[in-house]
């Protein structure tokens, strides 16, 4: 038997709990926070949980700032928690690095940039990463355990800090600032500048003349900082990178979902991005009663005809998922050509809504 | 008499399916899709996810970015299609600006090709515009290419955040000749006649709640309305009431049998549980609902039974 996934977070200082969505991660990010405190460390959970339950659950008020929970005095670790706010994340971000406050209160108020940290798709799992690389460094966690964002494609999480780095190369920048810049320079700039006003002549006749001059301030604006953003996005990628991070697949045993775990896997391996093990949520348990047969002689003398009929199709309904999902488990072993560790959690009936039923989901991590 | 919740869906031109991950929103959709085609529709399943899933769930082959028939013997009328967002970028300039060399310019050129990778919500407005031109697309008689587009649309937070690209756009794109699609895209998408949004969930609690959020928000934020719910996985509720008692008692005494009516109870607080769920999904959300079997059946029989019980009035 190897080690429980609480053993295996021991060595590390970062977890990341990935996976499609609906599996159960935000839930099994919290108990692996709690099991993680209670053995003595001092972690926080990074949550996107729309839902608030977890902060019902951990008994505290959670926002953008780390809330520690209370785990009564016996306890030696500490448990905090976080639910991310996109924009007041990116925001605070921009605040920071910004060279001037002038020019951070002209960019926060750019249609651009507002558009892209509120409403567009994308900027989320940048800001869940950003917020995991801020709670690490500047906070000095010794584990922030990240709840993912359900992402329209599993792996845009882990391509967020690549997505930005692209989103910010340098030639774009230099190809905008031409666009803006006088008649100066060389004959070689000259040239450029002409492409450059090719390309910002296209862009109007896409987007209208008043985007590309909202989306020219917004570049001016931005470029100051991307130096200090390429160092962020290249030093986030440094850490998921490293032996320190790990990665966890939640999944649940529909084949479907299952299937997409799989993938998942395949693509952490791809970016060589350290992977600790599955974890298979909402797994059904057999009735421990194996046979009509053998219902029947149970329930003999004890009820009716007609209930034991009953108890009978149910019970062996039970065992039918119930080696479904088993088999499913050994198929995703198979998939994934993983000899690692493979939690399996019944499917619980009573919901998750205080520290004790997050406890008792632990023990089977 | 009412009518059934397929017939209503096929009344429609285009069909959103969304919900919380998980939920079977894709199983949903493909169960739409077949209950419209046996009707004898034209219909197309759109698919949008990085691992398509159509092929398998209708027995069929992969589909590809071009409406293909891809289980012609079963389903001789049902296309379906699993959009490329670099394709889509692509037809959408190029039905948009109808300039060859522009778009030739504007997806090679080094420097835009990574703006339009790197750029938010590109990828979600040339997907709109695709289903847009599905909708709109006749052939040369005047009749539409399809009578029923049916998406599996992503889950709650990117549906709502694709849903509402065309008006972002339009805060952003002033008068250009871009800006007219979007206009025409966010028309579609607000024609009740049009178009319907169909939101899965299960009888539990963070979907219930996510559900109503998701309605709410597509309410409150996109002024959309989604007055379909389908909601998925509802066990069958077996045993009567004086044998729920008679297993609540012997649960709790001792003896050899016990384990058999421990494990009853268990099923039955699952389904007391979602009866709850399902009481409150009602009370705090205006719209049709419709009842799906939590079965173990799976592939394509799965999809036909869905089709069956949307079929029921």
């Amino acid at each position: 038997m190897s080690s429980s996934l609480v053993e295996l977070a021991a060595g590390r200082h970062v977890i990341l709990c990935v996976g499609p969505g609906g599996v159960g991660k935000t839930t099994t990010s919290a108990a692996l926070a709690l099991a993680a405190a209670e053995s003595g460390r001092r972690v926080v959970v990074l949550t996107i949980d729309p839902a608030r339950r977890l902060a019902d659950a951990l008994g505290v008020v959670v926002g953008n700032t780390p809330s520690r929970v209370d785990l009564g005095s016996e306890v030696k670790g500490e448990l905090w928690a976080v639910m991310l706010d996109q924009s007041s994340t990116l925001d605070d971000l921009i605040k920071r690095i910004a060279p001037t406050p002038a020019t951070a209160d002209r960019l926060l108020g750019n249609v651009i940039y507002r558009q892209m940290s509120r409403a567009l798709a994308g900027t989320l799992e940048y800001t869940a990463i950003e917020k995991l690389y801020d709670l690490r460094e500047r906070h000095g966690f010794d584990l922030v355990i990240v709840d993912t964002p359900p992402s329209k494609n599993v792996v845009d999480f882990i391509e967020a800090p690549e997505w930005l780095l692209r989103f910010l190369d340098e030639r774009i920048f230099k190809w905008f600032t031409l666009l803006g810049g006088g008649d100066k320079g060389g004959v070689a700039r000259l040239v450029l500048q002409r492409t450059a006003r090719a390309v910002g002549d296209v862009l109007g006749k896409v987007f209208g003349d008043a985007f590309v001059n909202d989306f020219n301030a917004f570049v001016r604006d931005l470029e100051g900082m991307t130096a200090e953003l390429r160092k962020r996005a290249a030093s986030i990628q440094l850490l998921l990178r490293s032996t320190e991070s790990g990665f966890v697949v939640v999944t649940t045993p529909d084949p479907f979902v299952l299937a997409d775990a799989v993938f998942l896997r395949n693509e952490l391996g791809k970016r060589a991005l350290s992977f600790t093990g599955f974890v298979v949520n909402r797994a059904n348990v057999g009735s421990g009663v194996e046979s009509p047969e053998a219902v029947a002689k149970l329930v003999e003398n004890v009820i009716g005809d007609a209930l034991a009929k009953k108890l009978a199709a149910t019970a062996l309904e039970m065992n039918a998922r119930a080696r479904e999902d088993a088999a499913a488990v050994n198929r995703l072993r198979r998939d994934a050509r993983w000899e690692g560790y493979v939690g399996v959690v019944p499917r619980e009936v009573e919901e998750i809504h205080d520290l004790a039923a997050l406890r008792a989901l632990a023990r089977h991590l | 008499m009412t009518e059934s919740m397929a017939a209503v869906l096929a009344g429609k031109r285009l069909v959103l399916v969304t919900g919380k991950g998980g939920v079977g929103k894709s199983t949903c959709a493909a169960a739409i899709a077949v209950a419209a085609a046996r009707g004898g529709k034209r219909v197309l399943l759109v698919e949008l996810g990085a691992r398509p899933v159509a092929g398998e769930l209708l027995d069929g082959v992969p589909p590809d970015h071009e409406p293909t028939i891809i289980a012609a013997a079963r389903f001789p009328s049902l296309w379906a299609c699993r959009l490329d967002e670099r394709r889509a970028l692509q037809e959408y300039l190029l039905e948009t600006l109808k300039l060859k060399g522009l778009v030739k310019l504007a997806t090679e050129n080094r420097v835009l090709a990574r703006l339009w990778q790197a750029a938010p919500s590109v990828d979600e407005m040339s997907i709109l515009n695709a289903l847009w031109r599905f909708e709109t697309e006749r052939d040369p008689g005047g009749r539409p290419r399809f009578d029923l587009i049916v998406v599996d649309m992503p889950s709650t937070g990117h549906a709502l955040s694709m849903l509402g690209v065309p008006r972002g756009a339009l805060a952003m794109i002033r008068g250009s000749s871009l800006a007219a699609r979007a206009r025409d895209i966010d028309a579609m998408l607000h024609d009740t006649n049009r178009t319907a949004i169909c939101i899965v969930t299960l009888p539990e609690e963070l979907p219930v709640n996510e559900a109503v959020q998701l309605a709410d928000r597509l309410q409150r934020e996109l002024e959309l309305s989604s007055t379909h719910v389908l909601i998925n996985g509802v066990a069958a509720d077996v045993f009567d009431e004086g044998e729920r008692a008679t297993i609540e008692r012997l649960a709790e005494e001792d003896s050899t049998a016990r384990r058999l009516f421990v494990a009853a109870r268990r099923r039955m607080s699952m389904v007391s549980q979602q009866a709850r769920r399902i009481g409150e999904l009602k009370e705090r959300l205006q719209a049709r609902f419709h009842h799906i079997a939590w079965t173990r059946a799976r592939g394509v029989g799965l999809i036909d039974s869905i089709a069956d019980a949307l079929t029921r009035a």
